[in-house]
């Protein structure tokens, strides 16, 4: 971990938004003489990425996250700033760092619907210049990983979100890339398929010093795989630091919903804070520990039968409105 | 210039593996498979009886015979029928930039326009081409020369068509909504194609040779297929490159201008 691999220095994007008032008259104006409106969605961000770091990117919807990874991989130009992939500029030298990076965009497919994953990684290959030798030798790697040996013949279209997206990382990572740019990887996914390519991903990481450079709403993805995570919203870096810290100041309690048999009015848990309680239901806070969630579902699971169970983090906009106010606090303590 | 030639080799190879792979995935319903080039084959006789009956009636119009009529079906089926099976993808060009669908594309290795020509295969250009080139095999007067003449038109005018529906469709970028104008034009330029090149005179022409360039893609190579002239040739060839160098120039100018979406997409 010494080179950078990503370097992001005031970068900045914004969108040309069309501006119309409503009716008839507004399309007649629009049509005439149409308005536009700058819309920044990456406003000044900085950062590096050392090599072999896995840095989590998160914020809520519309921060900027898609746009500083477009721009980083070369598919958006960026309005101003300064940009390096691996030491290229991802505009100018696209077709030459595609080659050197891996991107997996958990919304967009790339296998072909209607033909078995096989055929589109054979395309792959032909498509990344891959030696046949070493493509069957990394194709084999990646399909033992991500456990999709069985899947290889069956056409796209009759596959589940989980095993087409599990393909779809397998066709990502065939070149061998030396970054590997993930936006929502495990969206929608269940939990052992989320499981499995935590697993793939962490493994490359520190077989292979892999940069990972990831985005997720799934609070389980950061935990489980980020060194380090940077926090941005409306377009702008809000906090950059080790997840371990980050973890331990923004993602303090974790709420547990239980359904039961019984009535929840005898559910008592001195440890958490009762936020909901409905007549078979309740929402508890606690502080997050795992010691803490053990207790609790051995008090539940020991004295009520408990139909339905869920576990929510602090959303992305609780952490940033956290951010925010301890920063207020600390600006007014100045 | 070595390095040039293994590039171009190696794009040739990876279409040939692309159009192999898409007509694997278009085998795979048969039923659609064969309507597809079926009935782009019946569409096309039912052109040709229509020539057969016309010229029944009335032998020679203005100097325009069957044999002509036919020489023209087999230009504009063989070169729609190239550009509709390797580059159909292109026709959803001007959608993909709207909606921000070029991403896929932009990621990966190989040059985009490329990509994107290929990303969609309409099987009907093989039944078009395969008519194409059966009407020129029998209704039209077949030697060597103009066998050859015939194949490097039908080319270059593919080409051609090619570089107009970039070009248009690339117009995207920058007004942000132009699908169907593009797709507008493109079946315009297609309707050219029943026309005597006889009826590309005065405002047409000026018309066919600048804003629609149906005089290219028809009227020249059917006289250069009659009557060879190298002039001819050069003439169409060197609009073919300056139209290619403008409709890739437009497009590369525009991709600086894209916007990506967020929208869920497959891959057909």
């Amino acid at each position: 971990m010494n080179s950078e691999s990503i370097l992001v220095r005031n970068l900045r994007k914004t969108f040309k938004l069309k501006l119309r008032d409503p009716g008839v008259i507004g399309a007649m104006r629009s049509l005439i003489k149409p308005l536009h409106r700058e819309v920044p969605a990456v406003d000044g961000v900085s950062f590096t990425v050392k090599q072999g770091e896995i840095v989590a990117f998160v914020g809520p919807n519309g921060a900027g996250k898609s746009t500083t990874i477009k721009i980083l991989t070369g598919i958006l130009h960026p309005s101003s700033g300064e940009v390096s992939v691996l030491g290229l500029n991802p505009q100018s030298a696209r077709g030459t760092l595609a080659y050197k990076i891996g991107t997996v965009f958990g919304q967009k497919a790339q296998l072909w619907l209607h033909l078995p994953p096989q055929d589109s990684f054979d395309l792959f290959a032909r498509i990344y210049a891959v030696e046949q030798v070493q493509y069957r030798a990394r194709l084999a790697y990646l399909v033992d990983a991500l456990k999709v040996g069985e899947l290889l013949n069956i056409p796209v279209r009759k596959l589940s979100l989980g095993e087409r997206m599990r393909c779809e990382i397998v066709a990502s990572l065939l070149h061998s890339p030396r970054v590997i740019f993930l936006d929502e990887p495990t969206i929608g996914l269940d939990v052992i398929a989320k499981q499995q390519i935590r697993e793939v991903i962490r493994r490359l990481n520190r077989e292979e010093d892999v940069t990972i450079f990831l985005t997720s709403h799934d609070a389980g993805d950061i935990e489980a795989l980020a060194h380090r995570t940077i926090v941005i919203n409306h377009g702008t870096l809000v906090l950059d630091e080790s997840t371990e810290n980050f973890k331990k100041r923004y993602v303090q309690t974790k709420t547990v919903e239980l359904v039961l048999d019984q009535p929840a009015k005898d559910f008592c848990f001195p440890e958490g804070e009762v936020l909901e309680r409905g007549d078979f239901h309740l929402k508890i806070e606690f502080k997050n520990s795992a010691q803490t969630l053990e207790r609790l579902f051995r008090y539940a699971l020991e004295h009520f039968t408990v139909r339905d169970i869920n576990i929510y983090e602090p959303s992305m906009e609780e952490i940033i409105a956290t951010i925010y106010r301890e920063r207020r606090n600390r600006a007014g303590h100045l | 210039m070595g390095a040039s030639v293994k590039t171009l080799l190696t794009y040739l190879q990876l279409t040939v593996f692309i159009l192999r792979q898409g007509l694997i995935a278009a085998m795979q319903y048969r039923v659609s498979f064969v309507m597809q080039i079926g009935g782009m084959i019946v569409n096309d006789i039912f052109w040709l009886l229509l020539w057969i009956l016309y010229f029944q009636r009335f032998p020679e119009v203005n100097g325009w015979r069957f044999e002509d009529s036919a020489l023209l079906l087999a230009i504009s089926c063989t070169t729609f029928g190239i550009f509709m099976f390797m580059a159909w993808g292109l026709l959803d060009l001007a959608r993909k930039i709207a909606q921000g669908e070029l991403d896929y594309y932009l990621s990966m290795p190989r040059n985009t326009l490329w990509h994107v020509s290929l990303g969609r295969l309409a099987l009907a250009g093989l039944g078009d081409l395969l008519f194409g080139i059966m009407v020129f095999l029998c209704f039209c007067r077949v030697t060597w020369q103009n066998g050859m003449v015939f194949v490097v038109v039908s080319l270059l005018a593919a080409w051609i068509v090619y570089s107009f529906v970039v070009l248009t469709q690339s117009i995207c970028f920058f007004t942000g909504n132009f699908e169907r104008a593009a797709s507008h034009l493109f079946w315009t330029l297609v309707t050219f194609g029943l026309y005597p090149y006889s009826a590309f005179e005065g405002l047409l022409k000026i018309i066919t040779v600048t804003l629609l360039p149906a005089y290219f893609i028809y009227a020249v190579p059917v006289r250069l297929v009659k009557v060879f002239s190298l002039r001819g040739l050069v003439e169409i060839g060197v609009f073919a490159l300056a139209l290619f160098a403008l409709a890739v120039f437009t497009f590369n100018r525009g991709l600086r201008r894209y916007e990506s979406g967020n929208s869920l997409a497959l891959r057909r």
